[in-house]
């Protein structure tokens, strides 16, 4: 597919289940699904969930979003958390690239709550050394929590689903 | 005038550094990643899609196979540039006078329609202007005049960028600039400054993690390598002090097209308040949105996760756009430039 093909589409950022998945399906929009490291949410667990739904889906790499929002490709990024207290929100690691370029896009950006991985456990790919289960490199490599603590005044405008 | 936008940002090179011009001991091969064996009339590529786990080179004999080595992205950046050199002194091997101008521009169009998005025009202009002006040079001591100067030129701008960086310079770099942030480290060290630098992985190709993070390590810099996605917590985290990047292209209104994810890392880096520098050559008088994002073939966005290749839709654009309203400051061959405020 060609990028200029991708257009008032849905972003899916963090860990599906069946009720944002049902969400999704419901969006009559193309489905953009990047690939979320280091674990690889979007390749190894959305692309599977989506695809038994059929939604037109998109595959991505993560570093392609910014290129997707400066082409207004983007209508909305659906950001999947798991914890909410009266400050922010708990997601996946790398939210807060995603919804910070969202927001410095004005693409609007709705929450949905989501299911309660243990990363670590499921995946193999904790940091950027690893990639599809295989320690690829050595060196050194970041250590970031598995999932990240966006605060609400970080989002801007959101709207929250609740199903 | 050079830049239309852009004052130069005048920085007497500092005399002492001399020993940072003068270094020849470097270890990465991707300072030098594509030369040519006159006698033997073959040129040798380092296959970077290979790096880090093996140093092989291929042989280049023909057009057609540099084609196809810079097609399949065998080498890139400061490679395509010597691979369209050694590529155009091949095919002028045994032509008379009056014809290398011919064969340079058709070489350039060939490799343009290969790789659309990198200027091979404009460096085949500056191979014709360099040799008008060495009538006496053969295309031969004109080309080597070229990668030295360039490679002398490469120095210098490592040195002026190293006088305005932060210190500590943490650094947040993607992709590949053939050997620049080793010079950018030594250039740091001679003006007695810390650096570390952090490696976007630079999916799906892995630039940053293969060829960045390799040559990093092999001369013994600090480092560390992150996912693409995990600059924006970096950021937050106030663990980086300024953004370099390297740009394909560049205009004189200061815009560049580079690696996809440079201009998210430009965005991110404005909304943090820190500086994205970005390493440019010759700037054209263009409109920036006019020139061709070269698109890889979709599956290739599955690089490394082969067994996914073909369940689904993808795209890969291979580039992204940077307005010159995220970039601090360029780079350049002339020296560092910033936007007029």
């Amino acid at each position: 597919m060609n990028i200029e093909q991708v257009d008032n589409a849905l972003l899916v950022w963090g860990p599906l289940d069946e009720k944002s998945a049902a969400y999704v399906q419901r969006q009559k929009r193309i489905i953009v699904v990047p690939e979320i490291r280091p674990f690889l949410i979007g390749m190894r667990y959305n692309l599977l969930l989506l695809k038994m739904r059929n939604p037109g889906t998109v595959y991505c790499t993560d570093n392609m979003l910014g290129l997707l929002f400066f082409k207004q490709a983007i209508a909305e990024l659906l950001l999947v958390y798991t914890k909410e207290d009266s400050r922010g929100v708990t997601a996946i690691s790398g939210s807060l690239y995603a919804a910070t370029l969202a927001r410095l896009h004005a693409v609007k950006i709705s929450l949905h709550p989501g299911p309660v991985l243990n990363y670590n456990a499921l995946f193999k790919d904790a940091d950027a050394l690893s990639l599809c289960g295989r320690k690829l490199f050595s060196g050194a490599a970041v250590v970031a929590p598995a999932e990240e603590r966006i605060a609400y005044a970080e989002l801007g405008k959101y709207e929250k689903i609740e199903q | 005038m050079l830049f239309d936008f852009y004052y130069l940002i005048f920085l007497p090179l500092p005399v002492t550094r001399m020993d940072f011009l003068n270094k020849s001991d470097y270890k990465t091969p991707l300072l030098f990643p594509v030369r040519f064996d006159r006698s033997a009339k073959v040129i040798h590529v380092l296959d970077e899609t290979r790096l880090p786990w093996e140093e092989t080179y291929i042989d280049v004999r023909t057009l057609l196979e540099a084609e196809r080595v810079l097609f399949e992205m065998k080498t890139r950046a400061f490679g395509q540039v010597l691979l369209f050199l050694y590529t155009v002194l091949l095919e002028t091997l045994g032509q008379s006078a009056g014809e290398p101008a011919t064969t340079i521009d058709a070489v350039a169009r060939r490799f343009k329609e290969k790789r659309p998005t990198f200027d091979f025009l404009s460096l085949a202009a500056l191979l014709k202007n360099a040799a008008a002006r060495q009538p006496r040079a053969s295309l031969d001591e004109v080309a080597e005049g070229f990668i030295r100067g360039f490679d002398a030129l490469r120095r210098k701008r490592a040195l002026s960028l190293a006088q305005i960086l932060p210190s500590p310079a943490n650094i947040l770099t993607l992709c590949n600039v053939n050997g620049e942030l080793v010079y950018l480290y030594y250039a740091l060290k001679s003006l007695g400054r810390q650096a570390h630098f952090f490696v976007s992985e630079t999916r799906p190709y892995l630039q940053g993690t293969r060829l960045t993070l390799f040559e990093l390590q092999r001369e013994g810099i600090p480092a560390t390598l992150l996912c693409d996605n995990q600059a924006a917590f970096l950021m937050r985290e106030k663990r980086i002090t300024a953004v370099v990047a390297g740009a394909d292209r560049a205009n004189k209104k200061g815009d560049v097209i580079n690696k996809i994810g440079t201009y998210a890392l430009a965005r991110l880096a404005r909304y943090y308040g820190i500086p994205f520098y970005a390493y440019t050559q010759y700037p054209v008088d263009a409109d920036i949105k006019k020139i061709p994002i070269e698109q890889r073939p979709p599956e290739e966005v599955f690089m490394f996760c082969e067994a996914f290749r073909g369940t689904v839709e993808s795209i890969y654009p291979n580039f992204d756009i940077t307005p010159a309203e995220y970039i601090t400051a360029q780079a350049t061959p002339e020296g560092l430039i910033s936007r007029k405020s």
